[in-house]
């Protein structure tokens, strides 16, 4: 059975290499965007991904595995279509991502072990423009691209622990782990010279140690309360062998989220969560932009009393600002959006989840000064859990 | 409603086709460049890359065109010599019964000689241009290696003719050509130089053809022996059997002289050109680009985006200008200290630089730009892509050796149209993390 739950893992690892596609025009400035490894279902609520009713594995709430009772697989997908604005250069992108894939184990009834891969920093963009280069006294089209292409992923382990049925902790360690490649390409028009392109290229791995502490709290039966702490190490970038490229180091910022969930009415809940983290030091160490002290804000509503097809289908509604962690062209960066979202219990068992699909779809924009993208994000989740 | 779903379809799409939709953000906008790079052309001298010029001839032989020369004027003389095969034993043909039978009882009782002609190049323009057919009689000649004072001219085996010049020969006939008439001129033989062509155990016998109107010439391209023959099974009938030459050369005279002040390509004996290359390891004050660069600046590999080799096309001698287009290949020297006989590097062209014929006749001084880009590299680089040494001497020379009788000169050393290398090249600080 551990084999049949590790399948969907090993499945999902093999298309990890496409894991950090694309999301955001915004991944241009600084480090890049972040990648919140959050399920469908924190996704719908505009939730922080902490602090949410019932139990699940998730990545920067590690004491909210405490409560599965089964063997656990979840795995979330994420797809986006983003639009940049006329002085973004009207360019239109589609990614699709794994941000999140996690395995919950337990041992006993009040331990369980976690491993999770999720996603952390996006940094897959290009920049383009055309000009005219003097060759010679002719003068020439020149086509020139800058393309950075990778991103940070974090993979760690760890457990969550029952201190009482109302009090949990979680934690878990491991690394942040990645590559950025960065090609500077400047193409010449060969109907006016017969000119082979300049290729200019470099690229590093990075790698950062970092923790995740979480802790709930149930202080009412009709209450949640849950926050969760996320330190990272120095994130080293190291010029891959034989590239002659700068090494570099960036501080990463500790990060503080929470979150809180109240039941409303038997069917009806509502959930806020709100992070924070500083990245004005890791922007002190960048040549080019700056960081900001981040915020996010959200919450939602989620009314548990949807069916489909004679089973349980929660419908959620919710609404999320968040900070981007890097200036874009001098401006602080702000993603808000609404999100709709719904979920399926495909099957359960004596009241025990066995397997259940969430997904959610956000319409939001993220701005900067007079730079503005919209975008369209969907997230899907599927759990597996057995013995 | 309708436009949030066309918006959230794709998305929705994207995760369902999962990785198959990937697109890149692409960004507008030239003052986000993270880089500004500079492209620049540098050009260097004659002097300040090349050296040790060897222009060597010699290369194939004429026999190798696979075509005949005829001219003759002040500057040149030449001469299309040829050889045809034994006549046939024997062949099929209808008796007086209407029987086809196989007859080897045949009497040669003439012939023609087909002589088909260039008809696009050729002088004086509109002709006639009168083509006379001589029988050698100089003895034993060898069809790949004669030339114009030799008959045979082979590794140990080099003999005169007793003429210079394919001769002596004997007189056989005379045909004027008219170009406006067709590309074929056709000589009757009479049945005695029949009859002597017949003994295949003379090794010298043979055909020359020549002209003798001053300022013509013409190329012939193919020339076909047509035998009247007379069948032993129907002597009032005559059959016709043609043979093509086993033999098609050309001999020429002065074959010119190797010059100075001029690359030379081509030709037949083909003419080649050989010279050292080094490309300076920086861009230094004083220099015109420094205004565009932190000079001193370092010539990496990556910089050079294109390099040729500029050469100033000249007037070749009338004799031997060229009548159609040809191509210039280049080709690295991999062996330098034994040029001319060192083996070649692969060419940089498949086909060579086409050159335009008038360049090196009524429109001189035209720069012909030979890609040499990866061999630049190499040499800036100080090993090839493998980790070899690099090729550090090119060769100018025809794709194939021979490819023409005539053959392209180009300006040399010491004039104003000596050869240059012009490199693009373009800079940039480095790709950094931002």
């Amino acid at each position: 059975m551990t084999l049949r739950i590790l399948g969907p893992v090993a499945l999902m690892a093999t298309l990890l290499p496409g894991a950090l596609a694309a999301q955001s025009l915004f991944s241009w400035g600084g480090l890049g965007t972040p990648v919140e490894a959050m399920d469908a279902r924190a996704r719908g609520l505009g939730s922080a991904g902490v602090g949410l009713f019932g139990s699940a594995v998730s990545f920067r709430d590690p004491a909210s595995a405490m409560g599965l009772l089964l063997p656990t697989v979840t795995a979330t997908m994420q797809g986006s279509r983003t639009r940049g604005d006329e002085a973004l250069g009207g360019g239109e992108a589609n990614g699709t991502r794994f941000p999140h894939i996690g395995l919950a184990y337990p041992l006993g009834e009040r331990l369980v072990a976690l491993v999770e891969y999720g996603g952390y920093l996006d940094q897959r963009w290009t920049l383009e423009r055309e000009l005219v280069v003097p060759v010679g006294g002719v003068n020439v089209d020149v086509v020139d691209a800058f393309e950075s292409e990778g991103g940070v992923s974090s993979l760690v382990a760890g457990a969550a622990y029952s201190v009482t049925n109302w009090f949990s902790l979680g934690a878990t360690a491991g690394i942040h782990t990645g590559s950025f490649r960065r090609t500077f390409i400047r193409e010449f028009d060969r109907t006016q010279v017969d000119v082979n392109p300049y290729v200019a290229t470099a690229s590093w791995t990075t790698t950062a140690p970092t923790v995740v502490v979480s802790a709930r709290v149930d202080p009412l039966p009709l209450v949640r309360l849950a926050g969760s702490v996320t330190w990272s190490g120095d994130l080293e970038a190291d010029p891959e062998e034989g590239e002659e490229a700068e090494a570099r180091r960036f501080p990463l910022p500790l990060e503080f989220r929470g979150g809180a969930s109240l039941t409303l009415t038997p069917v009806l809940s509502a959930t806020v969560g709100a992070s924070w983290a500083d990245w004005t030091s890791t922007g002190d160490m960048l040549n080019e932009g700056s960081g900001v002290s981040a915020l996010s804000l959200g919450g939602g509503l989620e009314w548990t009393s949807g069916s489909l097809f004679g089973r349980r289908a929660p419908l959620r509604l919710g609404y999320r600002r968040a900070d981007l962690p890097f200036r874009v062209e001098g401006e602080k960066a702000l993603e808000s959006g609404y999100s709709l979202g719904g979920g399926l219990l495909l099957s359960e068992l004596e009241g025990i989840p066995l397997a259940a699909m969430d997904i959610s779809v956000e319409r939001g924009e993220r701005t900067a000064g007079s730079l503005a993208e919209t975008f369209w994000r969907t997230t899907v989740t599927l759990r597996v859990s057995g013995r | 409603m309708r436009r949030v779903a066309a918006g959230a379809a794709p998305s929705i799409l994207a995760v369902l086709l999962a990785g198959c939709a990937e697109s890149t953000p692409i960004l507008g906008g030239d003052g986000r460049f993270p880089v500004q790079p500079v492209t620049v052309e540098w050009v260097l001298p004659y002097d300040a890359f090349a050296s040790d010029l060897q222009v060597v001839g010699g290369f194939g032989r004429a026999s190798e065109v696979g075509i005949g020369i005829v001219a003759l004027s002040d500057s040149i003389d030449a001469r299309t010599i040829l050889r045809f095969p034994g006549y046939p034993r024997s062949a099929s043909v209808t008796d007086t019964l209407g029987v086809v039978r196989t007859d080897t009882i045949l009497t040669f009782v003439g012939a023609d000689l087909v002589v088909v002609l260039d008809s696009l190049n050729y002088t004086p323009q509109g002709g006639p241009i009168p083509f006379r057919a001589l029988a050698l009689e100089g003895g034993e000649w060898d069809g790949v290696s004669a030339s114009w004072d030799h008959a045979v001219d082979t590794v140990g085996d080099r003999r005169a003719w007793q003429q210079p010049g394919a001769g002596p020969a004997r007189f056989m006939a005379q045909q004027e050509w008219v170009p406006s008439e067709g590309d074929t001129v056709v000589i009757r033989m009479d049945s005695a130089s029949v009859a002597a062509w017949s003994d295949t155990t003379n090794l010298g016998r043979g055909l020359r053809l020549d002209t003798s109107l001053q300022g013509a010439r013409a190329r012939v391209r193919t020339v076909t022996l047509r035998l009247d023959a007379r069948p032993s099974v129907n002597p009032d009938t005559l059959v016709q059997l043609a043979l093509g030459p086993t033999a098609l050369s050309f001999v020429y005279a002065p074959v010119p002289d190797p010059p100075t002040g001029e690359l030379r390509v081509g030709g037949a004996p083909a003419w080649r050109t050989f010279f050292r290359i080094n490309v300076p390891p920086r861009i230094e004050v004083p220099n015109a680009l420094c205004q565009q660069l932190s000079c001193p600046v370092d010539v990496t590999p990556e910089a050079v985006v294109f390099a040729s080799l500029d050469l100033r096309s000249r007037r070749a001698p009338v004799a031997f200008q060229p009548l159609d287009t040809l191509s210039v290949d280049v080709r690295p020297v991999l062996d330098p200290d034994r040029t001319p006989r060192s083996p070649l590097g692969g060419t940089f062209l498949p086909f060579g630089q086409l050159v335009a014929p008038e360049w090196f006749g009524t429109q001189p001084g035209r720069t012909v730009s030979v890609p040499v880009t990866s061999f630049v590299r190499d040499l800036v680089r100080g090993q090839t892509l493998a980790g070899e040494e690099p090729a550090r001497a090119l060769a100018l020379l025809s794709p194939l050796e021979p490819l023409a009788f005539e053959f392209t000169p180009f300006e040399g050393p010491g004039t104003d149209g000596a050869p240059r290398l012009r490199i693009l090249l373009t800079f940039m600080d480095g790709v950094r993390l931002p």
